[in-house]
């Protein structure tokens, strides 16, 4: 994971706003947000590039789950700019993840792998996101910004799901068909006390405990995030 | 001017627009929605809007306020997608359709629960949604008003969250959000399939309360009011709060 750097930009801000030097922990939060925007660009655009690897029936939403992460991208760099900080760099990522999809190498009979990992990297963005909001809440710019763009993740998710067959919400804390080390980013799903309430006592007759599960998605830790970022960077 | 919750009774016995105006007063941050007690003729199900009795909101209560307007949007979600549900029989969707309809009107049913047992049973307003114009056996309608009211409910979501005190309560609402945004993927998704429907927009938007509650008086009953709304909203990178 990236050091944030105390530098100030070397460029000339192109904020309306500019504002000091954020306390750490938002900048560490913006950071990590942006590295999982570094992780669905990549993914996407390299899919989108690749002739013959998304078919034609599914061509329009992945040119849009590309297109889409432009303006995330600027938004994320330029809030680490205005907060005097320079935005860490993309790394180089490997979506074989350390060899879990042996052989993946955007060819074109490989969509059902770009598959997985779009479901992968979409249900462990929202759940990065929603870690890092209340950690932001001191920044209401960036509040807003990381708001912004994390329900956009919910409804990524919720298409390249039901894309392969799969509810666009989570179940339980189950992974469906994909691969072990995609556990890390549905454990903790399972979760039913919200604050004070049990829900799933709340939703008799409304998908019981299931139900309650699917309703809430939950945050992951900037440890955990990090650690399953660390599976796709080579 | 502040607006207790003790004389919500002196609301409720309010008949005309004058007398709840003279109560209100004319000081304080009140906002008038649009519409908030102009009747329309319709053919809705449940009532006029804006034809039954006002409550407000209150911005001075804090998390509470946030909660109470959340609330006022999942009892309108839930209430939509049950009516659609018990629909089924009559109206045209296919199974596979019924099953993500369902499963919708299962969370939100569930997120009106959580909500109104955060805010306790006793303060909770109860409100009474309105559909005017809408078949609830019509898939297109139905679709369209989904949508409507799911994107309605994101900038909600995301327009609230600058204003909420307690940080376990923020993310407590976001974990909803997050689902919210399925929910909105998989109607714009039904009604044009494998589009961009789905995500429209690279950001969503943010919507300041009082235009959550102007948009949301249409399918209200109730009448909505909002006083000692914050001073400040700062909007979205969409710039349409």
């Amino acid at each position: 994971m990236a050091d944030p750097h105390r530098t100030i930009s070397m460029r000339p801000s192109t904020a309306t706003r500019v504002t000091s030097v954020g306390p750490a922990e938002v900048v560490d939060a913006l950071q990590l947000l942006l590295q999982v925007e570094y992780l669905q660009s990549a993914l996407y655009t390299t899919a989108v590039a690749a002739t013959g690897l998304v078919p034609a029936t599914d061509a329009a939403v992945f040119a849009k789950l590309a297109s889409n992460t432009a303006q995330p991208l600027s938004l994320l760099t330029e809030a680490l700019s205005t907060r005097s900080t320079l935005p860490a760099p993309p790394p180089t990522f490997d979506f074989t993840v350390k060899g879990a999809f042996p052989g993946f190498a955007f060819a074109a009979d490989q969509y059902a792998t770009l598959q997985m990992l779009s479901q992968i990297v979409e249900d462990f963005g929202v759940r990065t996101y929603l870690g890092q909001l209340a950690v932001l809440a001191s920044d209401k710019a960036a509040l807003n910004t990381a708001q912004a763009i994390f329900t956009v993740k919910g409804r990524n998710a919720s298409q390249v799901r039901r894309l392969r067959g799969r509810a666009g919400w989570i179940t339980g804390n189950s992974r469906d068909d994909l691969p072990a080390f995609a556990q890390a980013v549905y454990d903790g799903e399972d979760n039913v006390q919200q604050g004070t309430v049990n829900v799933a006592s709340l939703a008799s007759g409304f998908g019981e405990t299931i139900g309650a599960t699917q309703a809430f998605d939950e945050p992951l830790t900037s440890a955990q995030a990090t650690a399953i970022l660390a599976l796709f960077v080579a | 001017m502040r607006i207790e919750l003790g004389s919500l009774s002196e609301l409720h016995a309010v008949g005309t627009r004058r007398d709840f105006l003279r109560l209100v007063g004319l000081g304080g941050a009140l906002a008038l929605l649009p519409g908030f007690v102009s009747a329309c003729a319709s053919d809705d199900v449940t009532g006029l809007p804006a034809s039954g009795d006002p409550f407000v909101i209150d911005f001075a209560t804090g998390d509470a306020a946030i909660l109470q307007l959340a609330f006022v949007l999942e009892q309108m979600e839930a209430d939509f997608y049950s009516r659609v549900v018990t629909a089924f029989p009559q109206s045209n969707f296919t199974t596979t359709e019924q099953a993500i309809l369902s499963d919708i009107r299962n969370h939100d049913a569930i997120h009106r629960a959580f909500i109104e047992a955060m805010l306790g049973t006793g303060v909770a307003f109860k409100v009474t949604p309105a559909y005017p114009n809408l078949t609830f056996t019509d898939r297109a309608k139905v679709l369209a008003f989904a949508k409507q009211i799911e994107e309605l409910g994101i900038a909600m979501y995301n327009g609230v969250a600058q204003y909420v005190a307690n940080g376990a309560t923020l993310t407590l609402l976001a974990k909803i959000a997050a689902v919210e945004g399925r929910h909105a993927s998989a109607i714009g998704d039904l009604l044009t399939p494998r589009t961009d429907s789905f995500a429209p927009r690279p950001v969503d938007d943010l919507f300041r309360p009082s235009k959550v509650g102007a948009a949301v008086q249409e399918n209200l009953v109730d009448k909505i009011g909002m006083v000692n709304l914050p001073a400040i909203f700062l909007d979205g990178p969409n710039n349409n709060g």
